[in-house]
């Protein structure tokens, strides 16, 4: 396939969105991702698993392009209530509050606000440029992956999201595995054994992914939100929002930095936003003439955060497309959407239905094109949304989760595996536990269990092939590496050892 | 009771492998866990993590209470029971009225309060299941 084959396809992509209804979806979606992410207490992952219920009717297209105009306004939102309230509105925009609130007290809330729309604009334009160059590539790569790679694959994907999630990485591979567990619950794909489920039927049927989702990321929010104290808005004072061209042209090393570290990020599997932000943000101080403004209204610091994560929201979407591993955990959620509805994303997406891909881009860019429209004329009636109290806000966020939950399959038992995954979420983030390898664990579960039994069948209970097969090898030797760096006392020795060298 | 081997199944495909799997790395973990909190110290005094010590963590353990009392009643109890919307309507109200209420207030000045309350409770109840039911199709509990 060569360039104007793929011109041609995502020329076709853009003219198959471009009907009225199609549109109005776009910015209703678009609005209401950016609602869900400025508000507190509601995270880009529940909105994107909402919607999926939402969307459950519609035509494929439509419904992946809905969620992924709330995946990207989400992630966009979250800087809103980070600026003004100094409360990040998604764990994403956590790292905005560090530069967005310094200048917002400085009576400069609009500028940062129009810093944060920039950012966030190229940040995703870059990673989606990013998806439409090295999905293909990847994709082929993909396909020299057999069942000892894709095990590894599940793997690193939790020893990663375990290392680098924040927070302890031992809780995190307990998270991860936790997680895994759990996905083995109900009838295996061998020979339909029903694990785990003691005789109850409904268990036999397994775990329903977006449930478990929905409970993990929505009910634990809300009875987080409900634990800790009320907020309060500090600013309401704003000026211009419009971006100042003076911005992108200073702060272009930034912006091409933030974006490729975002991407990279959203390519590593369930890493997410949060991390692309802050590893984005700690990058652009080290390189920074201006290190000393860092934490004290930095305009380099709030554009490096902002364009890393939402550079991030199309990077996590690449192994998605190619290995049907998500990059982050709203990504998760858009990967169970992509199946629900019959899309196969993974190894053969690029043999099969190539232009599946010029699709996403094309909604990745209309999502993106859309979040700068709002981003520039909806600033004072955002702020009015912030005002809502919590009170009256969550009882309606845990009706939502309620039917998000029994909507899809229509069973009260998902409701009450949303209701347990809330009250564990909640403990498990009480004790300091990541979410996001536990939610990884749940979807990598089948792949893992799949891949293991088919490699340990293949070669009779040899397990050399997980160890010697070249690509194999390779990322087993990185998710050993990953585990070892983990433990402070051997990475403090390696640190040394170069300082010394 | 013979088992899968018995009936000519792979070894290899064996159900329980990869719970086995799974079984195995969390025990490990859990005892690298266990080993380093008794090393930092868990076993020396009390400090645990979640004890509550001052005034606002036990204002906010109550508010978490409450919150689960009243999500449990909804999900467990009133779904089922009476229509949909009625349930929103009932659960939306008391969350407001109870996380809302002030101490030592006259029923004058709760008029209001309650009222919105019970306002956006009937809102939310119908709002929710019109756009569900009849906008997106989707089958309600």
């Amino acid at each position: 396939m060569n360039v104007f084959d793929n011109l041609q396809m995502l020329g076709a992509a853009f003219a198959s969105f471009a009907s009225p209804m199609i549109l109005f979806n776009v910015f209703w979606a678009t609005l209401l991702g950016i609602v869900i992410g400025a508000m507190p207490g509601l995270t880009a992952t529940m909105g994107v698993a909402l919607m999926t219920t939402l969307t459950y009717t519609m035509a494929p297209n439509s419904a992946i392009l809905v969620l992924i105009c709330i995946y990207v306004g989400a992630i966009y939102g979250g800087s809103r209530s980070a600026i003004l309230l100094n409360i990040p509105g998604t764990p994403a925009s956590a790292c905005s509050t560090l530069d967005g609130f310094p200048l917002a007290r400085q009576g400069l809330a609009g500028r940062a606000m129009g810093i944060s729309t920039t950012g966030s604009w190229l940040g995703t334009l870059f990673g989606t440029m990013c998806v439409a160059l090295f999905t293909p590539v990847l994709g082929e790569l993909s396909l020299s992956f057999g069942s000892y790679e894709f095990f590894w694959v599940a793997v690193f994907g939790i020893v990663i999201a375990g290392t680098l999630s924040g927070g302890d990485p031992l809780k995190g591979y307990i998270a991860g595995f936790l997680g895994l567990f759990v996905a083995a619950i109900g009838q295996e794909t061998n020979h339909n054994f029903p694990r785990f489920s003691f005789g109850i039927k409904d268990l036999e049927g397994g775990i329903g992914l977006l449930p478990a989702l929905v409970g993990a990321f929505g009910v634990a929010e809300v009875l987080q939100v409900m634990r800790g104290p009320a907020f309060k808005v500090v600013s309401s004072k704003v000026d211009s929002v419009i971006p100042r061209i003076g911005d992108i042209v200073r702060y272009w090393r930034t912006i091409l930095r933030s974006g490729a570290i975002g991407t990279f990020i959203g390519i590593m599997p369930g890493l997410g936003e949060d991390t692309a932000a802050w590893t984005s943000y700690a990058a652009a101080r080290r390189a920074s003439k201006e290190r000393e403004k860092y934490g004290k209204g930095s305009v380099e610091g709030l554009m490096a955060a902002e364009t890393g994560e939402s550079a991030c929201v199309p990077g996590a979407i690449i192994p998605v497309l190619t290995l049907a591993v998500p990059g982050s955990a709203p990504a998760a959620v858009l990967l169970a959407a992509m199946l629900i509805h019959g899309l196969n994303p993974g190894p053969l997406l690029m043999v099969n239905t190539p232009e599946f891909l010029y699709q996403i881009v094309a909604m990745l860019i209309i999502a993106d094109m859309t979040k700068l429209f709002f981003g520039l004329t909806l600033v004072k009636p955002l702020l009015w949304i912030l005002l809502v109290p919590r009170e009256r806000l969550m009882p309606v966020v845990f009706v939502l989760c309620t039917v998000g939950a029994f909507a899809i399959t229509s069973r009260v038992f998902d409701i009450y595996v949303m209701l347990a995954f809330g009250l564990v979420g909640f403990v498990l983030r009480e004790l300091k536990f990541p979410m996001a390898p536990l939610i990884l664990g749940l979807v990598l579960g089948e792949l893992l269990d799949k891949n293991l039994l088919r490699g340990l069948n293949l070669s009779a209970g040899d397990i050399t092939p997980f160890f010697t097969r070249p690509i194999s090898g390779i990322i087993a030797a990185i998710t050993l590496l990953s585990i070892l760096w983990s433990i402070p006392a051997v990475s403090r020795r390696v640190i040394l050892l170069f300082q010394r060298v | 009771m013979p088992t899968f081997t018995d009936k000519g199944a792979s070894l290899f495909l064996a159900p329980g492998i990869v719970p086995g799997f799974y079984g195995s790395v969390l025990t490990l973990l859990a005892l690298v866990l266990a080993a380093r909190s008794i090393w930092r110290g868990a076993l020396r005094g009390d400090k645990g993590v979640g004890a509550a010590s001052g005034a606002g963590d036990r204002a906010g353990l109550l508010r978490l209470a409450i919150a689960i009392v009243l999500c449990l009643v909804f999900a467990v109890g009133l779904i089922g029971l009476v229509p949909f919307w009625v349930a929103v309507a009932l659960f939306v109200t008391s969350f407001i009225v109870i996380f809302e209420w002030q101490p030592g207030l006259g029923a004058g000045a709760r008029v209001r309060p309650v009222g919105t309350a019970i306002l956006q409770g009937m809102i939310a109840g119908l709002l929710v299941t019109y756009v569900f039911q009849e906008v997106f199709f989707v089958r309600l509990p």
